[in-house]
Formats: structure tokens, C-alpha cells, sequence
């Protein structure tokens, strides 16, 4: 070797010396899964292998992987045929394993599916216990880091979704020692905050960097908040112990956000709809109203109209009853009026005397004498 | 406008209208009953207008807010 070499030369010198180690070639290895992740276009898989105290970075090419016969997934302990190396790009050691048994479930797996099962006998994974989550909520509490996506996602879905609401922000570490303590001081102030609902999570991370979401403290302390609580611990497949005491459960900090704040777009089409419902209807009523009326006018005129000819028919029927009784109408069919010297009518032949006596017709008056006077042979 | 005012009016209309129809009812009655439906109508009218005048007005309002 010169007096310095470079990087690269260190790197592969490294590397070939572990190539050359026997122990560290070929060796059986056991640990717990985490961080599993097989790429879909090369079919490689990568992982981290872990005891209770250290972890190695794995990577098992397609080659291998494929004549893997179980699910491989983070929290299942293997044991792993493998050499030791390092990738001399990055100077990181990993095992390059060729071969994978199942050896059961990891140990921290194990205690966490115990510890969900102690806690759902308690019935703090009851859906009756899940409080509803409001659907207008002026306030929301944010317990993330101040330095997470979380919160900036966040804001971005209010500022979109709901610019009017008031956001707090609780701000705790949701990774490392110290995420842990901050999380339980964080949701034991919750309550006290009067906000509507609250979202407790973090962005996307490794199934290491999400570990503190499966504490049991923590599950506690949410379950006794009473604020509504939406968990947000970026993952999608696996369920963390905060996510099963929580109200409602989003896959990522946006999805909470969405699930916590309407669309305030939505809210305005809807009330512009029930505005043109409201006016459409009103104007229907209007029109009802005003045909109703119209209708009842026509029917009383109608009806006045009627009642009035009714009268006119009948007065014009005892105008002709009238008629048939008056004298002039008599004479003009044929009778005559006799009438004395004093112009008294005389209605009984016994009352005709012989004097002069006047006879009125309808055009005019004869004065006559009275010559005989035969009464009727039955009077 | 008093609550129900307009449709208490329309009943009494309809009542009037019933009324002409009966033979019971003499010619004064009608003439009496007709004056009082006039007037009925002719109040219930403006208060459908003004109701109408009042709607259009906040209509009009909503859309110059808009």
C-alpha cells in the first residue's frame, strides 16, 4: 500500500478481506425482520436483521429470494445462510444471504400481538368507544414534530381544504429516545387545548422509525383523551397499537388532514344548491299561490253570475205571472170592461141597470144602452 | 304579514265559494258574500305581491354578493 490509498481501494480491500474470512462467509445467522422491502422491477429484497441490542442490513438477490417459500415480512425471525461484505459505494457492511428459514415470530412481535390482545380484552379497541369525528371542527390539535413533512402536509390540506381553521401544533419528537416521553407529555396536554379533533402521527418511515406508535404508554394515554384523536403514522399495511385505540384511523398525515377538515369548495356547492332548491321551490309556491287565487276569483264571479241569473229568471217569471193578471193584457184577449154611469165597473148582470153604460176595449170605449138582459139558465 | 294570514284568507274563500252554491243563500247574502270575497282577494293579492316583491328584492341581493 502507498502511504494513503483512496477511498474505493479501502473499500475493496475490506471487502476482499472479508471475502477471504472463512467464519464470516457461509454462516448461519438468526434475527428478526424489519424493514422489509422487495422492489418489484429488479425483485430484489432488502431488510435489516436484529436482536435485542444490534442490527445488520441484509439484501437477498431475486435469484435467491424467489426460491423463498414463506412471506417474508418484518417481525418474523429467520435464520439466514449468508456471507458478510460491505458495498464498497457506500462502505456499509451487509449480509448477502442466499438462503432463508423461518424460525417463528420475532420476540418484539410477540410481545406487541400480547399486548394487543391484553388491550382488546380491556375493550380499548371497542368501536363503541370511538368518539365521532366532528364534521365542521374550528380547532385542530397537530401532535407531530415541528420538523416533520407531517405538519407541512398538513397545512397544505387546510390552506386548500379549510383556510379558515385554526391549527395547533404540539410539538413532540416521533422517533428516537426521546419520542416516546414527548408523545405522552403531548397527549396528556391534549385535552386542555379545547380543540375538536386531533391528529397524532408522523410522515412516512422505516417500521423502526414507527416503533414508538406500538408503545403501550402511549396507546394508554390516547385512549383516555377525550378529544377525538385521528392517528396518522405514515404506513399502510401495518397497524400500529395507536392507530386501534384511536377514533379513526389514516394512513398518512394528508389523509388525516383530509379526514379532519371538509372541503370547504364542497360546503359552498352545497349551499349554493340549497339556495337554487330554496328559490326553485319558492317560486313553484308563488306560482301555486297566485294560480289559487286566480282560480277561486273565476269560481265566486262564476258562481255570483250564476246566483244572479237565478234571481233575474225568477223575478222575470213572476214579471210574466204579473203580466197575465193586468187589465190591459185581459181586454187585449177579447174581454171588455162594462162600466155604470159613474164609471163603476159592473161585474153581475144583476147590477146592469138600463141605463146608458159604457164598454171598454183595448183601442177604445163604446157607450151603449142596455136593450135585454138575460141571466145564465144555471145562476 | 301575520303567520298563516294568506292561507286563513284562502279558507275563507273557499268556504264563500261553497256558500254561492247552496240555495239557501238569498240575494242579499250573495251580493254581501261577493263584496267580502273582492276584498278578500284583492287583499290577499297585495300580500301575495309585496311576498313576491320581498322574495325577488333578496334574490336580487344574493346575487349582487355573489
Amino acid at each position: 500500500m502507498n502511504k494513503y490509498c483512496t477511498v474505493t481501494e479501502l473499500n475493496q480491500y475490506i471487502r476482499d478481506l472479508l471475502a477471504r474470512n472463512e467464519v464470516v462467509n457461509g454462516i448461519m445467522v438468526a434475527g428478526e425482520i424489519s424493514d422489509f422491502k422487495r422492489y418489484p422491477s429488479s425483485g430484489h429484497c432488502y431488510f435489516s436483521l436484529k436482536d435485542e441490542q444490534c442490527t445488520v442490513r441484509a439484501v437477498m438477490f431475486k435469484s435467491y429470494a424467489d426460491l423463498v417459500k414463506f412471506e417474508v415480512r418484518d417481525g418474523i425471525s429467520v435464520a439466514v445462510m449468508c456471507s458478510a461484505t460491505i458495498y464498497p459505494k457506500s462502505g456499509s457492511y451487509q449480509l448477502n444471504v442466499t438462503q432463508m428459514l423461518e424460525i417463528g415470530i420475532g420476540e418484539r412481535a410477540k410481545r406487541l400481538e400480547k399486548l394487543k390482545r391484553t388491550m382488546e380484552a380491556e375493550g380499548l379497541f371497542s368501536p363503541e368507544r370511538r368518539k365521532p369525528i366532528p364534521t365542521m371542527p374550528s380547532t385542530v390539535a397537530v401532535i407531530t414534530s415541528a420538523n416533520g413533512a407531517a405538519i407541512r402536509d398538513i397545512i397544505s390540506v387546510a390552506e386548500r381544504r379549510w383556510p379558515s381553521i385554526r391549527i395547533i401544533l404540539i410539538d413532540s419528537a416521533v422517533q428516537g429516545v426521546e419520542s416516546e416521553q414527548g408523545l405522552l407529555i403531548a397527549l396528556g396536554a391534549l385535552d386542555s387545548l379545547g380543540a375538536d379533533v386531533a391528529i397524532v402521527g408522523r410522515g412516512g418511515g422505516s417500521a423502526d422509525d414507527l416503533q414508538v406508535f406500538d408503545s403501550e404508554s402511549i396507546a394508554r394515554a390516547a385512549s383516555r383523551c377525550t378529544t377525538p384523536i385521528i392517528s396518522a403514522v405514515g404506513h399502510e399495511t401495518d397497524i400500529s397499537l395507536l392507530d386501534l385505540v384511536s377514533d379513526k384511523r389514516a394512513a398518512t398525515p394528508t389523509a388525516a388532514a383530509e379526514l379532519a377538515l371538509p372541503d370547504v369548495r364542497e360546503y359552498v356547492s352545497t349551499i349554493v344548491s340549497h339556495i337554487n332548491d330554496i328559490t326553485e321551490r319558492s317560486t313553484r309556491v308563488f306560482a301555486g299561490k297566485e294560480a289559487l287565487l286566480d282560480s277561486i276569483r273565476s269560481s265566486v264571479a262564476t258562481r255570483v253570475s250564476d246566483k244572479l241569473k237565478g234571481f233575474e229568471s225568477r223575478i222575470g217569471e213572476l214579471v210574466r205571472i204579473a203580466e197575465a193578471y193586468n187589465k190591459d193584457s185581459i181586454i187585449k184577449r177579447g174581454y171588455a170592461v162594462v162600466r155604470d154611469a159613474e164609471n163603476t165597473p159592473i161585474t153581475r148582470l144583476k147590477s146592469l141597470t138600463f141605463n146608458r153604460i159604457s164598454v171598454e176595449f183595448h183601442d177604445g170605449v163604446a157607450y151603449c144602452e142596455v136593450i135585454e138582459r138575460k141571466e145564465n139558465g144555471n145562476q | 304579514m301575520a303567520i298563516n294570514s294568506f292561507e286563513s284568507g284562502l279558507s275563507r274563500l273557499s268556504e264563500i265559494d261553497v256558500l254561492l252554491q247552496s240555495e239557501d243563500v238569498g240575494l242579499e247574502q250573495t251580493v254581501s258574500l261577493y263584496e267580502e270575497a273582492v276584498k278578500l282577494i284583492d287583499k290577499l293579492t297585495d300580500e301575495l305581491n309585496y311576498a313576491k316583491l320581498r322574495f325577488e328584492t333578496i334574490k336580487a341581493d344574493k346575487k349582487n354578493n355573489d
